[in-house]
């Protein structure tokens, strides 16, 4: 009986840690928009009549802010737990590991994907993407960010207290995030003479789903090392 | 009967055994006193007990089996969420129990180490990081206030009274007293030398370097 009640007490305090940091998910929000924001204006000093084609290279813009103002947010995502021993308290807890894993990350996504998904809906009409675009956008944006949220926290947890955690967590994250991406900017592509999606979404959810199952696993075992 | 079986175990960091060959038992209703210099393997010992640390050799049993459901350590780090309330944290640590972490029972727990600097009111304002570093200690140890009706965990404090002061090294005391007089039963790691009521069984354990 305690068991569901524990998951879901465990969900609450995240939800609760989240919400108590909004600055950090501020933070997330103002690094998007000003990537949204930066970003085009160097294309157009670049490349004359950039702006025209706005509405067809918004959606890839959207998913590289999207990965860029993510990542950097996961990377402490276990850290400071680490270091207060609140890590050695869950893994000597009763609670499956992997599961109170799987609820901080989901926890996280929601945390940081709501306002970005928001802050990205609107960026997407000001650069003129259609807005029969906009549902098919947003699905995609959210299984591609808590992809996202999974591949950063698996990271954060492998370069736990590794001395050159950066350079470790670059390695770890670019071949899981560039399907992601690339598959991601293919199904929200524009151009109506681009294949059919429908390939790309089932890479995309795949990747998803085999994240979500094998993250959390990962994740128990590299802390469970770090604290070693 | 022993809840804690030793046998012929060994730790090692690396290469470097740090615990060598250690045979020992500890009864219910036992204080187990575990002493050595720094350095002898006092933490490594209720580290590996507690799940954290692999044996390098031998092993152990608790309650007859190995699972870590049958321990509940408190190491030198405190394990608060410094973002959260003291109430918020009681309540996290209950769900991490599996124990009932109503605000009641949080706040009965928190009031078995805590004194007048936490009243309800305080403990549902004040996070760990308002607090002192004894104070935040206390609020770790209140932890054990959660489970103390469970006599079949074997607790391992790791320097629990290090920073405590007097007051609160007795509220600790009672705690431990109470809990090992339902049967339950604790290891200590410690520099000093402390004394228990007289009807506590203690069992010293003393380490070499």
């Amino acid at each position: 009986m305690f068991f569901l009640r524990g998951i879901i007490g465990i969900a609450i305090s995240d939800l609760r840690l989240v919400l108590t940091k909004p600055g950090d998910v501020l933070g997330g929000v103002a690094f998007f928009s000003l990537i949204m924001l930066v970003l085009p204006l160097v294309f157009q000093g670049a490349l004359a009549g950039a702006v025209e084609m706005l509405p067809s290279l918004a959606p890839a813009l959207l998913w590289v802010a999207m990965m860029l103002a993510m990542l950097p947010q996961l990377a402490r995502l276990y850290h400071t737990d680490w270091l207060t021993g609140v890590w050695e308290a869950i893994l000597t807890a009763s609670q499956p590991v992997w599961l109170i894993i799987l609820v901080r990350l989901l926890a996280t996504s929601i945390a940081l994907l709501l306002p970005l998904l928001l802050v990205a809906m609107v960026f997407a009409v000001l650069f003129g993407v259609s807005l029969a675009m906009l549902p098919r956008l947003a699905l995609a944006l959210t299984i591609g960010s808590m992809c996202f949220v999974f591949i950063g926290g698996m990271a954060a947890a492998l370069s736990l207290g590794a001395r050159n955690s950066q350079i470790l967590s670059a390695i770890i994250i670019l071949p899981l995030a560039l399907p992601v991406l690339i598959f991601g900017a293919s199904i929200t592509s524009f151009d109506p003479s681009h294949a059919s999606p429908n390939g790309a979404w089932q890479f995309l959810c795949a990747e998803w789903l085999i994240l979500l199952a094998i993250t959390p696993p990962i994740t128990a075992a590299a802390i469970g090392f770090a604290e070693e | 009967m022993a809840i804690l079986h030793i046998n012929a175990l060994t730790i090692a960091r690396g290469s470097r055994p740090i615990v060598q060959d250690l045979t020992w038992r500890l009864g219910r209703g036992e204080i187990g006193l575990v002493s050595g210099r720094n350095g002898s393997g006092k933490t490594t010992l209720l580290r590996c007990l507690a799940g954290l640390l692999p044996c390098a050799d031998g092993g152990f049993t608790i309650n007859g089996s190995n699972g870590q459901d049958n321990t509940y350590y408190i190491g030198h780090r405190n394990g608060l969420l410094g973002d959260l309330s003291l109430l918020g944290n009681m309540r996290f640590h209950a769900s991490l129990l599996g124990v009932n972490g109503g605000a009641d029972a949080c706040l009965a727990a928190l009031g078995r180490l805590g004194d007048d600097w936490l009243a309800e009111g305080e403990a549902r304002l004040l996070s760990p990081a308002q607090l002192s570093a004894g104070q935040q200690k206390r609020v770790a140890l209140a932890r054990l206030g959660l489970i103390c009706h469970q006599p079949q965990r074997l607790w391992l404090l790791d320097e629990p009274y290090s920073g405590l002061d007097r007051e609160g090294s007795a509220r600790l005391t009672a705690l431990i007293a109470e809990y090992c007089a339902t049967g339950g039963s604790v290891v200590i790691s410690s520099h000093t030398a402390f004394k228990f009521a007289k009807n506590i069984k203690t069992r010293q354990l003393a380490l070499a370097a």
